[in-house]
């Protein structure tokens, strides 16, 4: 088997054509209790570098955002309010139970006039050329199988000036850390998703995923050679996740 | 770790106000005309920036803030709680630099200063109407002594130098005190001595 037709699926090397339909099964499996998990694994944080993601898009009223794996709609319903009637959100999706969860938990907040949903694939966008003020991708990106390719359609998709916000789990910069945050992702991790979502397995994925995601660096790198500027990224919580952001010249 | 700090900062700080402006309509009505203007608070040790940005009747504390930003404050933390302590007019003779336009941050000064929070009612929802009641007339009360016990304070210190300063004797008299002090112990020295030499005369006459 050609080298170049593997990818990584966390530390297993899946063929390529593989990984997405892989994902898919982690999710499908971890979506009833992601915003629960999230919560738990995270201890709420994960609302604080949403939050400073949110503030960093500069969103106003009446912009377009497209929120790729915007999963249960956390960063859409903010962007709901922010852009108002006259702007537009579209929390996308390749997973089709994420995507459902997200859409029901908008509804019940009762947020459905200017969201509108749509299962996609972010390596290729259904979206025009030049369409979108403002994109996110939060806790997606290290999920998509050709980063790179993904990096083109979002940069296709967004207006001239427009800009992407990457929020992802990243490298800590500290060593202490490193290590405290390895024992907790290899060890509690697997455990907490065993006893509240009944699934130790994806959970594993996910701690797998986050070490084989490109470093800072590495991600603000694939922007620029993808043809973003002024990319630049801000490291939160000692580098467990880092923000990226990027404009289209 | 400080984004994340920063960011819960921010958080918490735009819940405790937007909290408090739920019981003080009067200042909640004051903050639409602040509408597109943001307020930037940048502190230089420690390391932290709020931008305070008014959305309706609500308050956002930001961490990150993209232009324009109508008026931006720069210091560091103890400037800014020097300044917390001061009925303040303007900025002058501190050292914290402002950027931007001053009226509005004359505008924000002057909402803060109308604050009127009922904590009374704060409290009321917390813990019931009739335990908020004896709470607030508790602390008015004591309050109010405090405050009448402040106010009077400066009299009494004032009466109490004054009586103390009657009572005690100027220089001249305490020199003439101590010069007749003296003369006593100088006279008594003089008899003593004259005591004892008549004394010597009686027991050595035969």
């Amino acid at each position: 088997m050609n080298n170049n037709d593997m990818t990584d699926f966390g530390f297993q090397k899946v063929k390529t054509s593989e990984k997405a339909e892989k994902v898919a099964g982690v999710f499908h499996s971890v979506a009833a209790k992601y915003d629960l998990m999230n919560d738990l694994m995270s201890g709420g944080v994960h609302r604080l570098w949403k939050r400073a993601t949110i503030e960093m898009s500069a969103a106003r009223a009446g912009q377009q955002i497209l929120d790729i794996a915007g999963g249960t709609g956390d960063l859409t319903e903010a962007f709901s309010r922010i852009v108002g009637p006259e702007g537009h959100v579209v929390l996308a999706d390749i997973n089709g139970s994420m995507l459902n969860v997200g859409r029901d938990k908008l509804l019940n907040h009762g947020i459905a006039q200017n969201v509108t949903f749509a299962q996609a694939d972010a390596q290729t966008l259904p979206f025009a050329d030049n369409r979108f003020d403002c994109i996110t991708i939060a806790f997606g990106l290290r999920n998509v199988t050709d980063k790179a390719l993904a990096l083109r359609s979002m940069l296709r998709v967004l207006k001239p000036g427009g800009r992407l916000l990457i929020l992802e789990f990243s490298k800590p910069v500290s060593q202490t850390l490193s290590q405290l945050y390895d024992k907790y992702s290899f060890h509690i991790l697997p455990k907490m998703g065993q006893w509240v979502a009944g699934d130790a397995q994806s959970y594993r994925y996910l701690a797998e995923s986050i070490r084989m995601h490109p470093d800072q660096n590495t991600l603000k790198t694939l922007m620029e050679e993808a043809g973003f500027t002024q990319c630049s990224y801000t490291n939160m919580t000692g580098g467990i996740v880092a923000l990226h952001k990027g404009f289209k010249p | 770790m400080s984004a994340t700090r920063n960011q819960l900062l921010a958080r918490t700080l735009e819940l405790v106000i937007n909290r408090a402006l739920r019981y003080d309509p009067g200042s909640r009505a004051a903050l639409a005309k602040l509408d597109q203007k943001v307020l930037g608070v940048i502190c230089e040790a420690p390391k932290l920036q709020c931008y305070f940005v008014v959305e309706g009747e609500t308050l956002r504390v930001q961490q990150f803030c993209e232009p324009p930003i109508a008026c931006q404050l720069r210091g560091k933390a103890l400037d800014f709680a020097a300044l917390a302590g001061r009925d303040v007019q303007t900025l002058a003779n501190t050292d914290i630099s402002v950027e931007g336009n001053p009226g509005v941050l004359a505008m924000w000064l002057d909402m803060i200063k109308a604050l009127e929070v009922d904590w009374e009612e704060a409290l009321g929802d917390a813990i019931g109407s009739l335990p908020a009641h004896w709470v607030a007339t508790g602390v008015r009360s004591n309050t109010q002594w405090l405050k009448n016990r402040s106010e009077k304070l400066p009299g009494y210190l004032t009466s109490l130098v004054t009586e103390e300063l009657q009572l005690t004797p100027n220089p001249l008299e305490a020199e003439h005190l101590y010069h007749a002090i003296n003369q006593t112990r100088s006279d008594t020295a003089r008899l003593e001595a004259r005591i004892n030499q008549l004394k010597q005369r009686h027991l050595s006459t035969p």
